[in-house]
């Protein structure tokens, strides 16, 4: 093999990335693509796809980054994706990042993916951490033993990138298969195996002895695709010969020991995860961000309307038509406006959430309150994300990304929408503010409990309807301490931010054009077709009681909660009575009806974003048109028993 | 002695025995390296009694005891509050200076032995040195022993 020459420089490779999780996965890839990266889900499902360019000389070579997984086997959708990948678009090479401090770990998945296949790289990751504990590898000794290329690098100190980049575009065929022994036994069978599979054309693509190891193994898939089924289980012996194997290599190429003593993770962790402090410094993080979230974006916020505002006069006077000026000013400008306030808002949310991510505290917190969680059959992960809708469901709902398990993000999503975010809170003020005067405080404090039951007996409901009211577990690494870098922290904040941009860009300005132009046409006000709406749905609103004036801005406040409150001012100020601008709605509709039209506006179909953005992250509409019956029926329900009841007070 | 890995108590150490786990579980624990004879430590438990941190190939792992339950560790020492009836050493107590001091006044300390004579789930009937004293489970929770 020696003597074969270079990559072809015309020829595009791919490069797929393995690891555990917190390994450094990304800050390897982010070193080696720079900012050539896009974010996509994985076809069908939801987990989050990064795939990026990486140029090194003259030679263009593709990286993807494969989610991060312990074993390659079909259990998770994490390891089948990994798996399918590697089966299926046989990417050139497969690099295998390993923890320098943790090795045997790392070692293990290593060994499966040398089962599957050759071209593999080995990255020995955070060796300064390593060297820090006292630990020296032998990266020559430890590419012998398996046969494969190893490059020793550090994400933080650029040490054995470009290495890296240097072995990934020679050529890195190595000579085939790892091969290590199993028992006599396991032998035998696999060489039974594997002449009965050679026998079979339609598995000529894979490799024989890999399939023999996943039969013994009783993996489901690899059963259904060689028609073959075995009464025997050698699952945990052959998973302890690998372990085994990695013992011996380990033995001779890493020298040194961890050193005893409480290190600066254990010292953190004692106090971060403490009976009584660790609940405390949980709650005191939670404020932290909600308030960073939500009171330096406000400034922002404010200058990104006052910008908008002045391009909107700009245009008013620029723009002679009526119904033009009206379309982009109100219309485009006002529209899309409203949801870009948002923006600063959003990008602080994430940059905030990659900070907790990057140091590693989620883990923590999420072990902290994974209890009470857990009687909801959700996990602590789900709750940061369900905390963070009280500011913006939209961000509330894009976090919920880091929850590995997919049925339990599936339901987080499904049950943000019931938090009570902060859109909604000029609508309670607008209408208690009007009808119950001083009692409005208890007005509101009713309605965000009101919204935090609903929430909890949607998990429970929905889990039980989806998934049949199994409980998600819990498996998860609580990694070390990390300090975040700047780089990486700005990469993951616009990775994720700017889907919201995106959104802003297609979804609601063709929404905003639409409400526009049925409030416009044919003629402004109540001749509108926005009035003929409202007038049309009244039949179904009688038992609630509401006029079609609250019907109408119900059906804008799909675009944006705040909608809401502007399009009641606009209704009821041509009405207007003595003063008050809500005035005329207070001969209208009694208190007790007042009260059940807030709780359907708490309650009912999720604003536009938040429908986009459930569409984008379950890559469903199955569950958008869910959200948005079930938003409803509840909506119906709950506002019907209020008015019900208020009426007999 | 062999006990799941749930029955643990802080601080304890003890050996990977047997897996019972369905195989998706079973499978993702391996990859974590549970496979037996790895020794694996209670590191911490969560505010409300659960999930809990194990230690296992030098990292910490969080299991909730629906899992950890089906784990069978062999391990030298139990709390006292799964021991039934018999002679005990006292191996490490959980707790602070009061903690200590009370159950010092009642004759148990690290190192000394003491007798269980009834184990009635919340309560614990022992004897130390021929005197009978009673404690809660919460209190046995905290005191590790190990079989003599």
């Amino acid at each position: 093999m020696k003597n074969q020459p270079d990559r072809i420089d015309s020829k595009e490779i791919t490069v797929a990335l393995l690891g555990n999780p917190n390994v450094g996965k990304t800050s390897i890839f982010n070193s080696l693509t720079g900012s050539r990266q896009v974010v996509a889900n994985w076809p069908g499902v939801t987990v989050e796809k990064r795939a990026g360019v990486m140029r090194h000389h003259n030679h263009t070579i593709d990286v993807v980054d494969l989610p991060g997984t312990y074993t390659l086997g079909a259990t998770s959708l994490d390891e089948k994706i990994a798996r399918d990948f590697l089966v299926n678009e046989k990417p050139g090479v497969a690099i295998v990042i390993g923890d320098a401090v943790n090795l045997e770990r790392s070692l293990y998945l290593l060994l499966q993916v040398l089962e599957l296949r050759g071209d593999v790289v080995l990255v020995v990751n955070a060796v300064d951490e390593a060297r820090k504990a006292g630990f020296e590898i032998d990266k020559n000794e430890l590419s012998k033993q398996l046969g494969i290329p190893v490059v020793v690098t550090s994400a933080v100190t650029g040490e054995g990138i470009e290495e890296l980049k240097n072995t990934l575009v020679k050529s890195t065929k190595s000579s085939s298969h790892v091969h290590y022994l199993f028992s006599d036994e396991v032998e035998a069978h696999l060489r039974d195996l594997s002449e009965r599979i050679k026998g079979n054309p339609s598995l000529a693509g894979f490799d024989e002895r890999w399939l023999s190891i996943k039969l013994l193994e009783k993996d489901y898939e690899v059963q259904k695709i060689t028609g073959i089924t075995l009464d025997y289980d050698f699952s945990v012996e052959i998973a302890e010969t690998r372990y085994k194997y990695i013992k011996r290599i380990l033995s001779t190429s890493v020298k040194g020991k961890e050193k005893i003593g409480w290190n600066f993770s254990e010292a953190i962790d004692h106090v971060m995860t403490h009976r009584f402090l660790g609940i405390l410094i949980f709650l005191a993080v939670m404020y932290i961000v909600f308030q960073l979230t939500f009171t330096i974006s406000g400034p922002l916020s404010i200058v990104i309307e006052e910008l908008l505002g002045g391009l909107g006069r700009a245009f008013g006077g620029f723009i002679g038509v009526d119904w033009l000026r009206s379309l982009v000013v109100e219309g485009i400008i006002g529209g899309v406006g409203a949801v870009l306030v948002f923006v600063p808002n959003i990008f602080i949310l994430f940059l905030a959430l990659g900070i907790l991510e990057e140091t590693g505290y989620l883990p923590r917190a999420a072990f902290v309150i994974d209890r009470l969680m857990y009687s909801m059959k959700l996990s602590g992960r789900s709750f940061m994300s369900m905390l963070l809708g009280f500011g913006c469901n939209v961000s509330s709902i894009m976090s919920t990304r880091s929850i590995s398990e997919p049925k339990e993000r599936i339901v987080t999503i499904l049950v943000s929408p019931f938090i009570s975010c902060s859109a909604k809170l000029p609508v309670y003020v607008l209408i208690a503010g009007t009808f119950f005067g001083a009692r409005a405080g208890v007005v509101i404090f009713f309605l965000y409990v009101l919204s935090i039951v609903i929430t909890v007996l949607s998990a429970l409901l929905i889990n039980k309807l989806f998934f049949k009211g199994e409980p998600s577990t819990l498996i998860m690494e609580l990694p070390r301490y990390r300090k975040p870098r700047l780089s990486s922290l700005i990469l993951y904040t616009w990775n994720k931010g700017r889907h919201f941009l995106e959104k802003a860009g297609t979804i609601i300005l063709g929404a905003s054009v639409v409400i526009w132009f049925l409030s416009y046409f044919p003629s402004e006000g109540t001749g509108s077709f926005a009035a003929m709406i409202g007038k049309s749905l009244e039949p179904l609103f009688i038992p609630l009681g509401y006029t079609w004036e609250m019907i109408t801005s119900l059906v804008f406040g799909i675009a944006a909660k705040e909608v809401i409150v502007s399009s009641l001012t606009t209704f009821f100020g041509n009405l207007s009575v003595s003063g008050s601008s809500l005035g005329a709605i207070r001969t209208l509709i009694t208190p007790e009806i007042a009260l059940s039209f807030l709780v359907f506006v708490l309650l009912y179909v999720p604003c536009m974003p938040t429908l986009a953005v459930i569409k984008n992250e379950t890559g469903s509409y199955k569950y958008v048109f869910f959200s948005v019956f079930y938003s409803l029926t509840v909506a119906y329900t709950v506002a019907l028993i209020v008015r019900v009841v208020g009426g007999f007070l | 002695m062999v006990v799941p890995l749930s029955r643990m108590c802080e601080g304890e150490k003890g050996k990977i025995r047997k897996l019972e786990l369905p195989p998706i579980t079973r499978e993702r624990l391996c990859g974590l390296g549970f496979v037996s004879g790895e020794e694996i430590q209670l590191i911490k438990v969560a505010p409300f009694g659960d999930p809990k941190v194990y230690r296992i190939k030098g990292t910490d792992i969080t299991l909730r005891d629906d899992i950890s339950m089906w784990i069978l560790v062999e391990t030298s020492s139990i709390s006292l509050s799964y021991a039934s009836k018999g002679d005990y050493l006292v191996s490490l107590i959980n707790g602070g200076m009061g903690f200590r001091e009370r159950l010092r006044l009642l004759g148990i300390e690290e190192g000394k032995g003491l007798t269980v004579i009834d184990n009635l789930g919340r309560r614990i009937e022992i004897s130390v040195k021929g005197n009978y004293a009673t404690l809660s489970r919460g209190q046995a929770m905290r005191i590790i022993v190990r079989e003599r």
